[in-house]
């Protein structure tokens, strides 16, 4: 029967909804030394509860807080850095791409010359015979400029078309007169 | 998807427009290093330090800061009889359906030379010149071209002048 009372104390004690007497009360149940097995690990457990909890000192939630206390940093910055660091490595994986295919483009060729004066000398002979070609090329654009000149050439031709339009235009009059003359002739 | 990863893919989509190789690469890749060809490849790290070496001559300075890269491709007579390879048949059709222009073509005795150019934005960034005949090569300037300049190089290399050049932008 003291068992039973016992564990109906015991849950409400777990459930934290005994009071400072049953808890005393609990407690000298549980001290009764028949009372074994079963009941054993709460014996232990509420031999812990024997004496009165000590309360925290005044400093405790201070002490505390300097240990657990971190300064938190405000969460934009940290936004910020993470989105800048995004970037950045985005950046460096395109410029990667582009050297890579900088390289491919160029067929993976190297530089024929280590020698910055043949290259030179190079440079300069490969130019010599494109400027040659292409002078060879455009040598004879220079009769371009005779068509420059050939409309002013012709300009006096022009004036003799356009007295000759003139005159041309002033025939259609003499169809219109006969013409008339026709139906005059009928009338 | 992740958004980093879609950025960094919207990022590389130029990139691969870029990356498709040109008529002129696909030649100097096929025939670079085989037997029978010679090719020179002058990098624009190299121009870096002509830039440095010839500072006397302003002219030919100002030209050399203005190339990216030299890249020249020849076939050997021998090879170039008996292979049969035209760099002209070759390059031109591709090159015309791959936004070159034609710039002219001087046919001198038993060669012809042709020049093609590529143009950005308005200015010359590629000449290609393929010569054809008993000596068939391609040279391919690369850069920020200007027409002028390279007739202007040339009256400071003895050559005679090149007025007509400079109709060639009209």
């Amino acid at each position: 029967m003291e068992q039973e009372k016992i564990k109906t104390l015991l849950e409400k004690f777990y459930q934290g909804n005994t009071t400072e007497e049953e808890e005393e009360q609990l407690r000298e149940y549980l001290r009764d030394l028949s009372l074994t097995g079963s009941l054993s690990p709460d014996t232990d457990y509420m031999s812990l509860y024997r004496g009165s909890i000590p309360e925290p000192s005044d400093d405790f939630v201070a002490r505390l807080e300097n240990i657990t206390h971190t300064e938190a940093r405000p969460p934009v910055h940290g936004k910020v850095l993470y989105f800048a660091v995004r970037i950045a490595a985005a950046v460096v994986i395109v410029a990667g791409l582009y050297f890579f295919i900088d390289y491919l483009r160029s067929g993976g060729m190297k530089d024929t010359y280590s020698d910055p004066g043949l290259a030179m000398a190079e440079v300069k002979n490969i130019l010599t015979v494109v400027s040659h070609n292409m002078k060879a090329g455009t040598a004879p654009l220079g009769s371009i400029k005779t068509i420059n000149i050939a409309p002013e050439a012709i300009s006096p031709l022009g004036k003799i078309n356009n007295t000759l339009g003139k005159s041309l235009q002033n025939l259609r009059y003499l169809d219109n007169l006969t013409v008339n003359e026709k139906e005059i002739r009928n009338d | 998807m992740n958004k980093p990863v879609l950025f960094i893919l919207l990022m590389c989509l130029p990139l691969s427009a870029f990356s498709q190789k040109s008529p002129v690469d696909e030649v100097f890749d096929r025939y670079n290093g085989k037997q029978g060809f010679t090719s020179v490849y002058i990098s624009s790290k190299m121009f870096s330090l002509l830039t440095r070496i010839d500072k006397e001559d302003d002219e030919f300075r100002n030209l050399v800061t203005r190339i990216k890269s030299i890249r020249i491709l020849s076939i050997d007579s021998a090879t170039n009889l008996t292979s049969g390879i035209n760099f002209s048949n070759e390059l031109l059709p591709k090159l015309k359906k791959t936004g070159y222009e034609e710039l002219m073509t001087v046919r001198e005795d038993n060669s012809q030379v042709q020049f093609m150019i590529r143009e950005v934005a308005g200015r010359i960034a590629e000449l290609v010149m393929i010569t054809g005949g008993y000596s068939s090569s391609v040279v391919s300037i690369s850069g920020d071209l200007d027409l002028k300049t390279i007739a202007s190089l040339s009256d400071s290399m003895g050559i005679d002048e090149l007025h007509g050049l400079e109709k060639v932008n009209k």
